[in-house]
């Protein structure tokens, strides 16, 4: 099922999923939030999920599923940078990020999905939700 | 996007591609493992991109080099170069294929090649226990597998820069080879019989478990390198089953990095690391893992040095001091507590006639004497969870000791000869007593089984 508030519901409905879609342990909360970004943090990408990214890296047919729609963050800084540094320098090169940016969610801005071991999770923003209000550069990459 | 030197040709060569997972990602794949109907291992790794298309690097990969780099032993780069020719397709968001150029690997873009050590940094997917189970057992990945949890060891002769060689002499080669082998194996049954011991409550089921373990898992070499002499040992734990007990299966892949940490790398220099093994291991546990050990570091003609599985970071192991030696192997010897030379009224009690001169002043010594350790022969010894107290007495130059509760007395013209005949009666009546049922037993003589059996730690 798809979350009526999502910012993509379109796009996910049109997917066909048969999952819940984020899933179903995602959660509205109040975190702080680390995001790769670019010394501009105006640059288009900065917000927009891989889905939406053009052209978008994909190796299969598979429909593109509903992680593609969230961003990625993570719960701290450090986990971020650790996460990025394992990496091949080519992949580094290739992502552009340069700086993490910080920033406070709150339950409106959508649903998170449980943290992973390394401390990343997705955000699914709901509609009319413009992160880049609530964000700032935090440090170098 | 980079220009790629190559032959255009019309498709990958590789039919029915199954994603199995990707390897390295974030929002979207990086480096993705693939297989093709054959069964082959094809690697998608993203080089390059533009406003329509994103560049993917196909390469093959064959199980054992899948292994390897799943483990940390071969990076990304080594996994790419070692093909003599790779691919490069650009791929739509739609996954279109376009531009499939097969490449030469000397005239790939330099900037595609990963960096040095571009190892895999990430947890291995857990799919991956089930797709090796999988594979045929072949000899080099079998041993691939068995190094991941093998102990690396080098032996450097002393002579070799005089000589202009580092080649050891074979017979100290396997003087070394069989005292390690020695140590490793009592070191997995001590450690078996430490991890266990709660879950037996009848003390011979741990020990024939014990003895099973020992030769079930007794090392394999699974690493030689001449020049220095360097090796690796490790238990087969791939081919032998641990009875399907998950904690033990879980104990026997952690033990030998274990035996590295708590024995290998001890600093026999240091007070601190000294006592920690005396406070873990008993006397004879000591001596059983550390004595072949000691014959190692000890030995004048070479330096030992302990090592990883890359074999850069080589840490000597230093001989061990004599001082330290006995302190940490010799078993401990019986001691005379309370010694004193006792003048009393000495009554001759044992003929039948009363005495007619009674001995006033006689001199007599009477002590006690007290042992942790029985020592019967070079092979045969008990160690005691307690101490075993005897009567000790000197009458007429003959030293007696006399231990009531087990019915022990034993005689001899010295201390050393009337201790050597204690412990062989006690020996006697241990192993008499012990295999007995309480069926075939008295009831005194039962009491004195039960007895044996509590004082008794571990005997050999």
């Amino acid at each position: 099922m798809i979350n009526p508030k999502l910012k993509y519901k379109y796009a996910l409905e049109a997917l066909g999923l048969s999952i819940d879609c984020p899933v179903i342990d995602a959660i509205e909360k109040e975190t702080y939030a680390y995001r790769y970004c670019f010394s501009d943090l105006n640059h288009p990408d900065t917000f927009l999920p891989q889905a939406l990214k053009n052209p978008a890296r994909r190796l299969t047919t598979e429909q593109l599923i509903c992680d593609n729609y969230g961003l990625s963050l993570f719960t701290t800084a450090e986990e971020a940078k650790t996460r990025f540094g394992k990496f091949p320098e080519r992949t580094r090169a290739l992502l552009g990020y340069t700086h993490i940016a910080e920033g406070e969610l709150f339950p409106t801005d959508g649903l998170c999905t449980p943290r992973e071991d390394d401390g990343h999770f997705n955000l699914h923003e709901y509609a009319e939700v413009d992160l880049i209000q609530s964000f700032s550069i935090h440090s170098t990459l | 996007m980079e220009n790629v030197k190559g032959n255009i040709i019309n498709s990958l060569p590789f039919d029915g591609l199954k994603k199995i997972v990707d390897l390295i990602s974030f929002e979207g794949p990086i480096l993705t493992h693939f297989t093709d109907s054959k069964g082959d291992n094809v690697f998608f790794y993203w080089v390059d991109y533009d406003n329509s298309l994103n560049r993917w690097l196909v390469f093959k990969v064959n199980n054992i080099d899948l292994y390897k780099y799943l483990h940390k032993k071969m990076s990304l780069k080594d996994l790419i170069t070692k093909n003599n020719f790779v691919f490069t397709v650009d791929i739509d968001q739609n996954v279109v294929y376009q531009n499939i150029t097969l490449v030469n690997i000397h005239d790939l873009v330099p900037i595609y090649i990963p960096e040095e050590f571009s190892i895999f940094k990430f947890e291995v997917p857990e799919l991956y226990e089930k797709f090796f189970k999988n594979i045929p057992n072949i000899p080099e990945y079998y041993l691939e597998r068995l190094r991941e949890n093998a102990v690396y060891i080098k032996i450097d002769p002393k002579d070799g820069k005089q000589k202009g060689t580092t080649a050891v002499y074979a017979d100290e080669a396997g003087d070394f080879l069989a005292y390690i082998a020695e140590s490793f194996i009592n070191y997995l049954g001590i450690d078996f019989k430490h991890s266990f011991i709660n879950n037996y409550q009848d003390i011979k089921k741990l020990n024939r478990r014990t003895n099973k373990i020992k030769s079930r898992f007794r090392p394999r070499l699974v690493y030689t390198e001449f020049g220095s002499f360097s090796v690796a040992f490790a238990p087969d734990t791939i081919n032998e089953e641990s009875g399907g007990d998950a904690a033990v299966h879980s104990w026997i892949q952690n033990v030998t990095k274990k035996y590295k940490k708590e024995i290998l790398e001890t600093n026999f220099s240091s007070d601190q690391d000294v006592d920690s093994l005396i406070q873990k291991y008993t006397a004879i546990e000591r001596k059983e893992i550390l004595q072949p050990l000691i014959h190692v570091l000890n030995n004048e003609d070479y330096d030992t040095f302990v090592s990883d599985e890359t074999l850069k970071e080589q840490k000597r192991i230093f001989p061990v001091s004599p001082i330290v030696e006995s302190k940490l192997i010799d078993l401990p010897k019986g001691q005379i507590t309370e010694a004193g030379v006792v003048k009393l009224a000495r009554l001759e009690v044992f003929s039948k006639k009363r005495p007619n001169v009674l001995d006033l002043f006689d001199q007599k010594i009477q002590s006690s004497y007290e042992t942790e350790y029985i020592r019967v022969d070079e092979n045969t010894g008990y160690e005691l969870n307690y101490p075993l107290r005897a009567k000790y007495e000197i009458i007429d130059k003959t030293h007696y000791l006399e231990e009531e509760r087990l019915g022990i007395f034993a005689q001899g013209l010295d201390l050393a000869e009337a201790e050597q005949s204690f412990s062989e009666e006690f020996d006697f009546i241990y192993k008499t007593y012990t295999t007995l049922p309480d069926e075939q037993l008295t009831i005194d003589v039962i009491q004195i089984k039960n007895l044996l059996n509590w004082l008794v730690k571990n005997g050999s």
